[in-house]
Formats: C-alpha cells, structure tokens, sequence
C-alpha cells in the first residue's frame, strides 16, 4: 500500500502513520513518500525532518501499489499546488490504462481526487486513520484475489 | 557441532548510504541455505552514512533487536517513541499487531555501525512495545551481559530466546553452557576471538547445535566483542 501525504507541521503525518499502521496491522506492506513542499517553502524543524525522512512519490510507488491513500490536511483542494504534480501523475497514469483494479482511499480534504480515476474507493465514517487503513488493506486483498 | 559461517560469505548489499552485510537471507540477498537459525531470523551488520537512514516503514510480528557499535541512532515510531541510541545500550522492539518505525543516523558527521537482530516471536498479535535499556561497558567485559529474553534483566522479548553480549581482552574468557536441546548462535561484531578453539574474525559468526559450551576466548591485540544467542 502506499500512503502519500502533504504536510508541513507533523500533524498529517500523524493521520498517515496512522493509516500504515493499520494497513501493516492488515499484513499489508507499506510505503510512505509525503509530497514535497511547494518550492521547498517549509521552514519548520518538522518540515525539514521530513524532507530529510521521506522521499516524494514515484511512478514506480503507484504501478507497485495494490491501494494507494492520500492523505492531506482538511482545507487541502485538488488544486493545491504541492498536489498537483502527483495528482497529474495519477490522472495520466489512469488515461493509459495502468492504473488496474487498485483501491483508494483520502483523508482529509482531498476526497475527490480519486474520483474518476478508476480506483475503487474506501471510506470510513469512523475517522479512524488507522481504521481505515486497515479497511483499504482488507478491500485491496480481496480484490486481489476474486 | 559448530557450523561456520564465515564473514565474506555473507550477503553484501552497498547502496552508497547504507553498507550491509547479512547473515540470513534479507530483502534483495536470497539464499535458501541461510534463512535464519532457529528463531533467529535475521542479523544484518550496516554501516549509516551521517544523516542517512531508513525512512518510516512497516513491522507486524516480529521482534526486532538493534545494538549499535559505533556512532548514534535517532528512532521515532508509530507510538510516539523518540529516541537516540548508543553504544552500551539495546533498543528492543516487539512489533506485534504492527509498527511503523524510522531509524536514522542521528550525526551529521559520523558513521553508524549498528547490528539489527530479527527474532520470530512465539505469539502473533502482542501490543506493540518499545525498550531500551542502557548498561555500563563493564558490565560486558569479561562476562555475558543479557540484552534481551523473555523475562526480566533486560529488554524482554516474546520469545524463548536469550541474547547476551561479551567484550573480551586478549586472551580473556568466558563460556556458556548451552541446555541440552538448546543452540547457540555466535556472531562476531568486533576484533578476534576463538570459539571452542576455533579462530573467527570480525563478522564471521558460528552455529551450535549438540554442543553442551560456547567458550569464547580473545585473541590478538584487541580481542573481540561477540553477541550470543541461545535458542530452543
């Protein structure tokens, strides 16, 4: 599964921790890749920890990935810059086709990102990150194998 | 009878910021001959460029040992954990239902060389947990100090397995008598010593089965600091 954040404070890095470890508690194997900073316009010490402890995410990340989760801080659009270039990524990745029978899920504002892109889609109501990785991790797996 | 297992014959992996050597079979180094001893899993020997490390990743179900011989590790986790380790002291992981940890090279400047240790766990599903215990350097000199098992002394793990460290002077010595139906697997982390007689260098390590005695003895100018894990 790959969990793909945007976050500048730490605090969404919570919520996507969070959700790997459900999936890794749904035996699913993670990787995390946080979106880079618009031009690098982070100066917290949380910032820049994470762009030294995460890497951005690649084609590879996604083709790899059974179920992908984004996960973005509420008042986050699909048309936040830092997203865009990922976002792009999925939507040309979608129109070749090679995007597959993978499962999706957001947390926070990006709800809609997924929308028309193939995915099928998880939502929790709990508001559990963790549950909801979980559910992704469950939803990929059965999808896999029916 | 000992089986060697000699340090050049180990899995060797060299991604510019991480130098590794492995014991057992571990991520792209397969070899179904060496996939772990008992429940001993994996002993990976790595060397952390400064500032370098691995990022955030997954464990579920396994117990995951790290001693570091030179240099200092930074760790955060899934559970809020954040800590530096040193050398003299053991960080114990026990994974559980799942974990996402990073361990990184908290120096700017120096390398990392650290000992990562997997063991497979008795029972699935523990609550994940996080130890580390600090010792004195005396309390591995000449003698056997317990760095984890499953019950009290040092970190426990979820397992009936015990693994002790030792630092031996030049001709200085120390044995451990090995339960019958036990084994005992010895590793090699620094300098030189002599097990039952045979000579094993640095990263060289060895497997004992139906041997009743470990007796490690220091050689050379230095001597030799070995892990020993006793295993069912």
């Amino acid at each position: 599964m790959l969990v793909t954040f945007s976050c500048e404070t730490g605090d969404t890095e919570k919520l996507a921790l969070s959700a790997a470890v459900g999936a890794v508690q749904a035996r699913a194997a993670i990787r995390l890749r946080r979106i880079p900073d618009a031009e690098n316009s982070a100066t917290s010490e949380a910032a820049i920890r994470m762009r030294k402890e995460y890497v951005g995410p690649a084609e590879a990340d996604i083709l790899g990935a059974d179920a992908l989760i984004l996960a973005a801080s509420a008042d986050t659009t699909v048309r936040s810059a830092p997203w865009q270039n990922f976002l792009s990524l999925l939507l040309r990745l979608s129109s070749e086709g090679r995007l597959g029978r993978k499962v999706g899920a957001s947390i926070g504002g990006l709800s809609s990102a997924l929308a028309g892109l193939g995915f099928v889609t998880v939502t929790d109501f709990s508001s559990d990150p963790q549950a909801l990785g979980r559910s992704v991790a469950d939803m990929a797996r059965s999808l896999k194998s029916s | 009878m000992i089986t060697l297992r000699k340090s050049d014959e180990r899995g060797h992996s060299n991604r510019g910021w991480l130098d590794s050597y492995f014991s057992f079979s571990f991520a792209d180094y397969y070899d179904p001959r060496h996939m772990g001893f008992r429940s001993l899993r994996v002993i990976n020997d790595d060397r952390i460029q400064p500032g370098q490390g691995f990022g955030p990743h997954g464990h579920r179900d396994m117990e995951i040992i790290t001693y570091v011989l030179d240099g200092h590790l930074l760790h955060r986790d899934s559970m809020g954990e954040r800590h530096v380790l040193g050398p003299n002291e053991v960080q114990t992981m026990s994974a559980g239902t799942g974990i996402v940890h990073s361990e990184f090279n908290a120096s700017g400047t120096e390398e990392v060389h650290s000992i990562q240790i997997w063991i497979l766990p008795e029972q699935e599903d523990v609550t994940p947990s996080y130890q580390q215990i600090a010792f004195s350097p005396e309390e591995k000199q000449g003698r056997l100090r317990l760095l984890a098992g499953p019950q009290g002394g040092a970190t426990t793990i979820h397992q009936d397995a015990r693994l002790y460290v030792t630092e031996l002077a030049a001709k200085q010595s120390v044995a451990h008598e090995i339960a019958p139906g036990r084994a005992a697997w010895i590793q090699v982390v620094r300098g030189n010593v002599t097990l039952n007689g045979q000579e094993l260098a640095e990263g060289d390590a060895a497997a004992l089965t139906d041997e009743t005695e470990a007796r490690l003895t220091g050689v050379g100018s230095t001597g030799g600091e070995i892990l020993l894990f006793d295993l069912r």
